[in-house]
């Protein structure tokens, strides 16, 4: 497996999880933005020190801010020639407190789904044109379990939303070599889910040590095994599993 | 033959979001025969100025007014739907039929711009958030509200309209906010339940316009008490 001259964009590139992702693909030798509005410049360089040759750039961006977007595409088109492989992977989960209907803010709905749904799909439609000229191209997106409870309508909206994407732009552009996946996850061990269980009023070490027993593994899956998920399909994937959701949520979803 | 409705809905009072769609139409038509009182909500550039006139010339017992509000106004839906609940009496029903008909005509690829997103999703995810919102207490006041969201299978699907027809382009927008119409209306069922009020799902099929009879069907099933239990559901009629 490696990915040599292929150009990957994470967005929430320096998060627990993106991070995990972007380090994985630099490692099968592409070259990786780190998109996020944080840290990205900090995980870039902690790339970069592994190899001899520059493998990771800093794209600080604020993907819910489409002009900001625009730029970061006119950026990577100059230095790159534009993107080979979109991972999907910002998200915010939107207020700690109040977040469910119909507490939530009209004006946190929106800072939300802007993040979570809309800046995918500015991403997206900003990577096709280049995708469909080069004849191959892979988008993936971080998704969740329709059925997840507890959850705020417009993060279950924005992860939902994946679900349609996924199932569009396989059927659409399956055909152009560019490959559509969607990873439903559920419970991820890592630092945000100790914050939305502190949120919630649980003490976080018995909330996650319950989250890890939820699992019918019996933990939580890490994001070293998603980055390894996601580089595998991108890899490998053959056509026929085009548009594939994979669940990988420890068997919660569909055995219990 | 249309089956008979589940319930008797005389009486019962109503907002159809989108009620100048296609399926708004129908179902507005449908319940003020059965003698439900009707508010006919729009959004401003997608009023059909001849609906309420149509509506109350089917000559039932239903009252039927209208409103209009402008997309992303939040004081507008409260306000729109405070006067309708004032002149109906009270409110059982939200039917959010805002479907994508006028304006949102399938683009090709060059056409597939940044702008169409932000309005596609405005006008359907965020105001339906908005109506609901602005529903959910007078739904709540005596418990018992429901609320009835319609999407579109292109949400489960990926495919675009006309059956068996390859994806057109364009529907790429319409498959992102269907499913995340069900991905919101599956976590607000979830909240809202514990006030006695429900919500569900009607996905439209790819020739939903010669499926009246089944659409008919699928909002009567969810108005009626016959699913009280059902919370967050969505009926698909592909």
């Amino acid at each position: 497996m490696n990915l040599n001259g292929k150009i990957s964009l994470v967005t929430g590139g320096a998060g627990g999880i993106g991070r995990a992702i972007c380090e994985k693909l630099a490692g099968l030798g592409s070259f990786v933005y780190i998109c996020d509005i944080k840290k990205a410049e900090e995980v870039a360089q902690r790339i970069n020190a592994g190899y001899q040759e520059v493998r990771a750039s800093a794209a600080p961006c604020d993907i819910a801010d489409r002009a900001a977007v625009e730029s970061l595409y006119a950026r990577i088109g100059q230095e790159k020639g534009g993107v080979d492989i979109l991972v999907n992977n910002a998200a915010v989960y939107g207020p700690l407190a109040d977040h469910h209907f119909p507490h939530l803010s009209h004006e946190d709905f929106i800072k939300t789904i802007q993040v979570d749904l809309s800046g995918a799909m500015y991403c997206t439609l900003l990577a096709l044109p280049r995708m469909m000229r080069e004849g191959w191209g892979r988008i993936l997106f971080t998704a969740a379990p329709m059925s997840s409870s507890g959850i705020p309508s417009p993060y279950l909206a924005g992860k939902a939303g994946f679900m349609g994407l996924t199932k569009y732009l396989s059927r659409r552009y399956g055909e152009d070599g560019i490959f559509t996946f969607a990873l439903a996850l559920r419970h991820v061990d890592t630092p945000m889910i100790r914050k939305v269980m502190k949120s919630r009023g649980h003490d976080p070490a018995s909330a996650v040590k319950s989250l890890h027993e939820e699992s019918l593994t019996g933990r939580m899956i890490t994001p070293e095994e998603i980055a390894d998920i996601y580089a595998h399909v991108i890899c490998t994937a053959p056509p026929g599993l085009n548009g594939m959701v994979i669940p990988a949520d420890g068997g919660i979803t569909y055995l219990r | 033959m249309r089956a008979e409705p589940m319930m008797d809905y005389a009486g019962k009072r109503g907002v159809i979001f989108g009620a100048s769609s296609f399926v708004g139409k129908v179902v507005a038509s449908d319940l003020v025969q059965r003698g439900v009182h009707l508010c006919l909500l729009d959004l401003q550039n997608h009023v059909d100025p001849d609906l309420l006139q149509g509506v109350q010339s089917l000559g039932s017992d239903g009252e039927v007014i209208s409103k209009v509000v402008t997309s992303g106004e939040e004081d507008d839906f409260i306000k729109a739907l405070d006067q309708a609940v004032d002149e109906l009496g009270d409110l059982d029903y939200l039917i959010c039929a805002f479907y994508l008909e006028r304006g949102y005509e399938s683009q090709g690829m060059d056409d597939l711009n940044l702008d169409s997103w932000d309005q596609l999703l405005g006008d359907w995810v965020v105001n339906t958030f908005l109506v609901t919102r602005a529903a959910f207490p007078h739904l709540a006041r005596e418990g018992g509200g429901r609320i009835v969201f319609f999407n579109a299978t292109t949400g489960y699907t990926g495919e675009g309209e006309g059956e068996g027809e390859v994806t057109v382009e364009g529907s790429i927008l319409e498959c992102a906010c269907s499913s995340a119409l069900t991905g919101m209306m599956t976590s607000i069922a979830r909240d809202i339940i514990p006030e006695g009020v429900s919500v569900n799902g009607v996905a439209l099929g790819p020739n939903y316009r010669d499926d009246l009879d089944r659409i008919l069907w699928a909002t009567d099933f969810w108005l009626s008490g016959m699913c009280d239990y059902a919370c967050g559901q969505i009926l698909r009629l592909y």
